[in-house]
């Protein structure tokens, strides 16, 4: 049998993945060469705590791209939600009560959206990107320009604490939230759901499926893991302002497309996007050890995105072209 | 004309709430009719009905450019640089629409070359044009007092410059779109690519046309904002593609199959500069207004897309 | 014929698309002033050779001779440039233009700055669609029109530049009897003209009135040409399947067990329909017959709970259903095959295994956790059972060849095992052997107690299929019949719908 043919009976899935492993082994051999600390287990551990933040909005940005188009509100959702848990901390409400209420605020503001994108009929992009002006504007409005920081022990636990040995409490989350992500996206039918109303709206519909509570549901989710997100960030950092999520956008999408996720919906998965997190942050580690200037990173954001999409449409050319041969 | 019947029949909800908001404010503020305020009305609205106008043309291609507000205010920095460093006003104006043309030319390619998804490729370009705006102006904005350059912003005595320029390129547009080629081609692809092609036009080669044309225009937009605000910022354009999309939904076009037109988004920018203006003249805090601007949008989208929706349904299952 | 001239003569065109030869060395000739039918089944290669000649594809090998005079035929534009004019069966309009745009679109009359014309353009589409015996007002979007009329803007569109070549793409598949007929009389007008007209076609009821001689493919190959008058469908249909087969619908009727489905008094405002009565039993099959546009599709929606029910009740099973839904349906075991099978039934990216349980989500794993064994056993009965080509369950469903994306679609529904089956068009587009194939299974369904309810515009399926026949015309129920009772001409006269006037602005 010669390669060609192998390639098209094989799981589209596995050789992208595949491929984009390698892709990340290259980058951090890559990255070896440029500084030698990078291969330090605190680097290591540096890099994946923080690409665990990214991870998390990237598993709740995979399942609203999977089931209808990417929530582009997460950033929004995250700062709003990461404000009102602070003041609620700073207020000596208990921690776990302030924790409680931000997801829950997040997961209205996910339902929120989903609730515009079924009964009125908005495309997903135009109703979460405006969505995000308003909540942005809010929390400005709260918060004016001022940062809060210094929150107590026990509300930092869960950003900077570490479980065992150097596996931070991030880390932890990240492998909880990625593993739900997996096996409901994967092994269960509400997962089947969601590719489904992706991969064909009308269809599913016909099939009995019900798209309205799988897009519901799914831009849900994405609002919990937002806010969830916000919390393990100011956690971590010790600080929130009003614009804390405003640059997470950008590469959290980066980070999901990178995964593989296909664009239209209907194809894609968490452990993609886990590896896409591990290189957005590898790059941005390196971005950071190579001393390049703030203001070329949406830049370079910007390109690898467009890149990453232009390669995944290459390859999926090739995989028709080699699947069509049947 | 076939417009009026056009415009009359479409936008009805989003004049009466612009003609109640109207008169709310000028409750609150005697000032906001006053004739002043209105030239000042004109005055800011003219550069948004232009990027607005580039949005709906592309929206109408069943397309998508959430780069404008990048492009115009890279054209804006890149012509006043022009202008500081000595260059006759009439060059600068032109290497802002250059830079516009190229900033479109390259969204075009990667869309309609490389086939990538509107949403996605415009998203991503955008992180590189304001990175270079960034760059180029060392994250500061650059003032300029070149007279000539400042005055086709400002206002002389009774005539709102800006204005007149705003409205006359918004006419040329609308003129563009009806009675050329092209503009009869934007609503063809939007509204069946493919037959479309089969029919022999060069579809490829007129999306990408499209999307350099938008942005050669928003390139002209910028030059003009840049002329109001004496000054190039990097970060001025941001939002401006969003206030662009809603005034396209809120004139009536809808992101489907073409269906809507260029005419309409002058109301969509009536309401959305009216919204602005008038909560300055209500002194409302600073504060508060992008959120209740933001909000205020999208009740209004809420309210058009619920309302066309029901129409479209009215309207039958004749299509191809 | 002698004397009459040779418009068009194709000689020995193959078309080679990757992994399939869709023309092998085709000859086809055409003559001024005739009606030539082009018939073969899908997959044939009857659109192919014509995307040729219309300068869609270009040829592999093979010779194309205009009048006489070898043509190399560059594009669309170039096609329509050497007088050749196609209208597809899938209309190539735009919506939001109204109709002299649509007519004039890769050729705008322009004035001296370059501008668009609109007079000139508006008074020469006026003066196209007149000399079809068409009134239409030419600022009309094409939205607003009907697909009959829609379907005169093509041909206007095809004729333009003086086309003496005119090519119908399967032109009657959604026109109503007195429509066809307005079509009919527009051919026949253009025949005394001159032209040449390649009609493609499925459907032999029409080929005498309208054709003067038909050539035959099959698999690619030109199989032969006959003229119509001296041969008969039997021979046509040998020719187009390379053997013999019997017309006869297969069906063991049976005495109807309990009611299963009971409609009383539904109406639907979206749908415009009023007041329908219908009832149908294990065991049997009722057809729905009626013209395009009388409401048959929107009637299987509405039962399905697609969209809602205005008036009147819906009894399943002997119960009252409330807010009915697809998903409520499902659970209660109805079945919906849409006459879109690949659009609206099938997820094209998602596997074969995917898509067949995509309908019995719940009812295989109630508990929400999907067990692959299970799921492996049950999707490799399925494709055993319907015989689904396919490598292994994981394939994509884009990759299989249509009929087999058909079956993935049935087996979609079989995996349901519902009790009611609603089939729009099973049929359709499938060739003479599959049919056969899909009567012996419905036929089977109902056997094992199901119960199907059978929309089809081929009334020699109806009649042979049916138990009972519900005719519709204009969004009501305007007829029952049962097996014995109903005829062509019955059902015919049933259906036909009244005369609408058309909207008419001066013809000059």
């Amino acid at each position: 049998m010669n390669k060609k043919s192998i390639l098209s009976t094989m799981d589209p899935h596995t050789v992208s993945g595949v491929g984009r492993v390698f892709a990340l082994l290259l980058i951090c051999v890559a990255m070896g060469f440029v500084s030698p600390v990078f291969f330090t287990a605190r680097n290591i551990s540096l890099i994946i705590t923080n690409a665990s933040i990214m991870a998390i909005l990237g598993v709740g940005l995979t399942i609203t791209v999977i089931t209808c188009g990417p929530d582009l509100s997460v950033g929004s959702i995250l700062t709003i939600t990461a404000v009102v848990a602070v003041i609620m901390v700073k207020a000596n409400f208990h921690f776990l009560l302030s924790f409680a209420v931000a997801l829950m605020m997040g997961t209205a503001l996910g339902f929120l959206n989903g609730v515009l994108v079924t009964k009125v009929g908005l495309p997903s992009f135009i109703s979460t990107y405006g969505l995000q002006w308003a909540l942005f504007g809010f929390a400005y409005v709260i918060l004016k320009g001022y940062v809060i920081y210094n929150f107590d022990a026990d509300f930092r636990f869960i950003g900077n604490g570490y479980l065992i040995g150097p596996i931070s409490m991030p880390i932890v989350v990240m492998v909880v939230v990625v593993f739900l992500g997996w096996f409901i996206l994967r092994k269960t039918t509400i997962g089947r759901m969601f590719y489904a109303t992706g991969a064909n709206r009308d269809a599913a519909r016909m099939s009995g499926i019900d798209t309205g509570k799988a897009i519901l549901l799914a831009f849900s989710i994405s609002g919990f893991l937002s806010a969830l997100a916000g919390i393990v960030l100011v956690a971590r950092i010790n600080a929130c302002q009003a614009d804390i999520g405003k640059n997470l956008l950008l590469p959290s999408l980066a980070t999901v497309y990178m995964g593989g996720t296909r664009a239209t919906g209907g194809q894609g998965g968490v452990f993609g996007t886990l590896v896409g997190a591990v290189i957005m942050t590898v790059v941005e580690n390196g971005m950071n050890l190579l001393g390049v200037p703030s203001v070329w990173r949406n830049a370079i954001i910007g390109t690898l995105i467009i890149l990453t999409v232009l390669a995944n449409i290459a390859v999926s050319k090739q995989l028709e072209k080699a699947g069509s041969k049947m | 004309m076939i417009l009026y019947r056009s415009i009359i029949r479409k936008i009805q909800p989003v004049f009466w709430v612009t003609l109640l908001l109207m008169i709310v404010f000028n409750f609150f503020s005697s000032r906001f009719l006053s004739l002043h305020n209105i030239i000042n009305l004109f005055q800011q609205g003219a550069v948004l009905l232009i990027v607005a106008a580039a949005s709906t043309l592309v929206i109408l291609s069943e397309g998508l450019d959430l780069s404008l507000g990048s492009v115009l205010t890279l054209a804006g920095i890149t012509s006043v640089m022009s202008v500081n460093n000595g260059a006759p006003v009439s060059l600068a104006i032109g290497v802002g629409i250059l830079t516009g043309l190229l900033c479109g030319a390259i969204t075009g390619t990667l869309i309609s070359i490389f086939n990538m998804q509107p949403f996605i490729a415009t998203l991503g370009i955008q992180g590189v044009y304001y990175g270079i705006s960034l760059v180029l102006t060392d994250s500061v904005a650059i003032l300029t007092k070149n007279k000539t350059f400042i005055f086709f912003g400002s206002r002389v005595g009774y005539l709102p410059m800006a204005a007149l320029i705003g409205v006359g390129t918004f006419l040329l547009i609308l003129y563009i779109f009806h009675n050329t080629p092209f503009g009869r081609y934007i609503v063809a692809i939007g509204g069946n690519e493919s037959g479309t092609r089969l029919s022999g036009v060069n579809t490829r080669f007129w999306k990408w046309f499209l999307y350099t044309f938008a942005g050669g225009i928003t390139g002209f937009a910028g030059v003009l904002l840049a002329s109001r605000l004496e000054a190039a910022d990097p970060i001025v354009g941001v939002g401006w593609e969003f206030d662009a999309i809603a005034a396209t939904i809120l004139g009536g076009t809808s992101f489907q199959k073409g269906k809507g037109g260029v005419a309409g988004t002058a109301l969509g920018v009536l309401l959305i500069t009216v919204v602005r203006n008038g909560l300055n003249v209500i002194r409302t805090p600073s504060i508060l207004q992008p959120a209740l601007i933001g909000t205020i949008l999208i009740i209004a989208i809420v309210i058009q897309v619920g309302l066309s929706m029901r129409s479209t349904q009215k309207e039958g299952k004749n299509r191809p | 014929m002698e004397g009459v001239h040779k418009l068009l003569e194709m000689q020995g065109i193959t078309k080679v698309f990757p992994g399939v030869r869709a023309l092998d060395s085709v000859d086809f000739e055409l003559l001024a002033g005739e009606v030539h039918v082009l018939l073969g089944e899908n997959g044939a290669g009857k659109s192919t050779l014509m995307k040729v000649l219309a300068g869609a594809y270009e040829p592999e090998a093979g010779k194309i001779f205009i009048d006489g005079q070898k043509v190399n035929i560059q594009g669309p534009s170039h096609a329509q440039e050497l007088g050749i004019g196609i209208v597809y069966q899938e209309f190539n309009l735009v919506p939001y233009l109204n109709v002299a745009e649509n007519v004039f679109i890769e050729h705008f009359p322009r004035t001296r700055l370059g501008f668009i014309d609109h007079e000139t353009m508006h008074r020469a589409a006026n003066e196209l669609l007149c000399s079809l015996g068409m009134q239409v007002d030419t600022h009309a979007l094409i939205t607003q029109l009907s697909t009959a009329q829609q379907q005169m803007v093509e041909v206007a569109k095809a004729l333009k530049h003086k086309s003496r070549i005119l090519i119908l793409d399967e032109p009657t598949s959604s026109l109503t009897e007195r429509e066809i007929e307005q079509l009919f009389a527009t051919i026949r007008e253009l025949k005394r003209k001159g032209l040449g007209i390649i009609y493609i076609s499925h459907r032999m009821q029409e080929l005498w009135e309208i054709g003067d001689r038909v050539t035959v493919l099959r698999d690619g190959k030109y199989i032969g040409t006959r003229s119509l008058k001296e041969t008969t469908p039997d021979e046509l249909v040998t020719m187009m399947v390379g053997r013999e087969v019997s017309f006869l619908f297969k069906r063991d009727f049976q005495t109807p067990g309990e009611e299963v489905l009971r409609l009383e008094g539904v109406s639907s405002t979206v749908h415009r329909l009023k007041d329908i009565h219908l009832t149908l039993h294990r065991g049997e099959i009722v057809g729905l017959a009626g013209l395009v546009g009388s409401g048959r599709t929107e009637l299987a929606r509405t039962i399905f709970g697609l969209e809602p029910v205005s008036e009147g009740k819906i009894y399943l099973f002997g119960r009252e259903i409330h807010h009915s839904s697809p998903s409520l349906m499902v659970q209660r075991g109805v079945a919906l095959l849409p006459e879109d099978r690949k659009n609206q039934g099938l997820a094209l990216i998602l596997s074969v295994a995917e898509n067949l349980v995509m309908a019995s989500l719940e009812r295989l794993f109630p508990r929400k956790y999907i067990q692959k064994q299970k799921e492996k056993q049950i999707v490799a009965q399925y494709i055993k059972n319907l015989r689904i080509v396919t490598p292994n369950q994981s394939r994509q469903v884009q990759f299989l060849s249509g009929g087999n994306q058909q079956k993935v679609v049935l087996g979609k529904w079989l995996c349901t095992e519902a009790d009611i089956f609603i089939f729009d068009e099973p049929t359709r587009g499938i060739d003479v052997n599959a049919k056969a194939e899909i009567h012996e299974f419905m036929n089977e369904l109902v056997k094992k107690g199901a119960a199907i309810l059978m929309i089809s515009s081929e009334l020699p399926e109806v009649l042979g299929m049916s138990d009972r026949i519900y005719v519709m015309r204009e969004r009501k129920i305007v007829a029952e019949l049962t097996h014995q009772e109903a005829s062509q001409e019955v059902v015919i006269r049933y259906a036909t719908a009244a005369d609408h006037a058309n909207q008419s602005v001066g013809c000059v």
